[in-house]
């Protein structure tokens, strides 16, 4: 039943609904509450976001268990609770559902661990990576078929491109962001200008320059943490077996028939995988070829290598 | 623009098989078209009677008796 009073009272729940409650602070407002250490620090991320490190003094709470949780807080509900995620948003809820439950003093720290790690600021970390390493890698580790374990694999491990061209370009660059430990390059050639419609490893100011050495330019500039050990000659027979030892994973980036069926061979004998790649035109193919795990090989689709006149690479 | 996507289909390759994550490409090769729009995985089987990795290799290393010949060392750019 409408009455004036009832109307009134509509009007003043609407207005307070509409008023902006502010909920986020930023990093320096939170870093000036945590200084005067009479606030309560809640870090309610996965446990899979917890590879990156944490803020000092935080207790991590999932927030499906905020209500469990904080129900006794011995601090009591005039407390400044101060929450954080890794991107800001379910923090930003769960200050929220905090400020239902009473704690009129809830903050949610606005763009959350993320970039707290980003703007440099201090974090506890259990040691197995640098600051700047969570950092970097932090976009890698996130993601739950990588996570900690997973980073430190990548930056174990060594990858060996055969050829600086085309095919590894992109490879490169990539592994390298990536943050793989080793990268070996086999390439003897220099840069020409015509390589650069497709070869983005390399630049106008590297024309003339040995490929490998361009290479690696290139890929300290991504990271500086990556080991780059150059061969600065063709792959042959006599000198395959000894390249491929050092290095886990082989990447066929060659540009000719010959080298392909080389780098399948010599990875068969060295147990290796041999990560075939091949892209003519507008046509690409890519395989793994590693006998030793029950695939086939470049010899069981191509017995007999074609002809060099009828395949152009 | 083609090398630099099959570059990194085996980039990502070997993120995986330095993971040990998914599905690594053995025993299915990629084939890729980017003008017609075809991108098919094919299901290769290892061949009993490949020269390399069959019942009776007839490669026994890369040197030496029962090797094959390259013939990559003389100068090649076919331009890709």
């Amino acid at each position: 039943m409408k009455t004036q009073e009832g109307a009134l009272e509509g009007r003043d729940r609407v207005k307070a609904a509409t008023e902006p409650v502010e909920l986020e602070i930023t990093i320096d407002e939170a870093k000036e509450i945590l200084r005067s250490g009479r606030a309560i620090l809640l870090d309610v991320r996965g446990e899979g976001e917890m590879c990156l490190g944490r803020i000092e003094g935080s207790r991590a709470v999932p927030p499906g268990l905020l209500e469990e949780n904080l129900g006794e807080l011995p601090e009591g509900k005039e407390t400044t609770v101060l929450l954080y995620c890794s991107t800001g948003a379910v923090s930003l809820r769960a200050a929220a559902r905090l400020r239902n439950m009473g704690f009129k003093k809830a903050l949610s720290i606005a763009a959350g661990y993320n970039a707290w790690l980003e703007a440099g600021e201090a974090v506890v970390a259990d040691g197995a990576f640098t600051r700047r390493q969570l950092d970097r890698y932090s976009r890698n580790m996130l993601l739950k078929e990588v996570g900690e374990e997973g980073q430190l694999k990548l930056m174990s491990a060594s990858v060996l491109l055969v050829g600086a061209g085309g095919l590894a370009s992109s490879a490169a660059l990539y592994l390298a962001a990536s943050g793989v430990g080793t990268v070996g390059i086999v390439d003897f050639d220099t840069v020409a200008l015509s390589n650069l419609n497709r070869q983005v490893l390399h630049g106008t100011g590297d024309v003339g320059r040995l490929k490998v050495d361009s290479a690696k330019s290139a890929i300290e500039r991504i990271n500086p943490d990556v080991r780059v050990v150059l061969y600065p000659e063709r792959l042959v027979p006599g000198n395959a077996l000894e390249i491929l030892e050092g290095f886990d994973v082989v990447i066929d980036a060659s540009d000719n028939i010959a080298t392909k069926f080389l780098i399948n061979d010599a990875c068969y004998f060295a147990g290796k995988p041999c990560i075939f790649g091949g892209a003519v035109g507008f046509d690409g193919q890519a395989g793994v070829f590693w006998p030793k795990k029950g695939g086939p090989c470049l010899r069981c689709i191509f017995p007999v290598p074609p002809p060099r006149h009828l395949v152009p690479t | 623009m083609v090398p630099g996507q099959i570059g990194l289909v085996q980039a990502t390759e070997a993120v995986k098989l330095i993971l040990g994550i998914g599905t690594p490409m053995i025993g299915k090769f990629y084939i890729y078209n980017a003008l017609h729009l075809g991108a098919n995985f094919i299901e290769i089987g290892r061949h009993p009677s490949c020269d390399l990795c069959g019942e009776s290799p007839r490669i026994k290393g890369l040197t030496g008796e029962g090797s094959a010949t390259y013939g990559n060392d003389e100068s090649s750019d076919p331009g890709y």
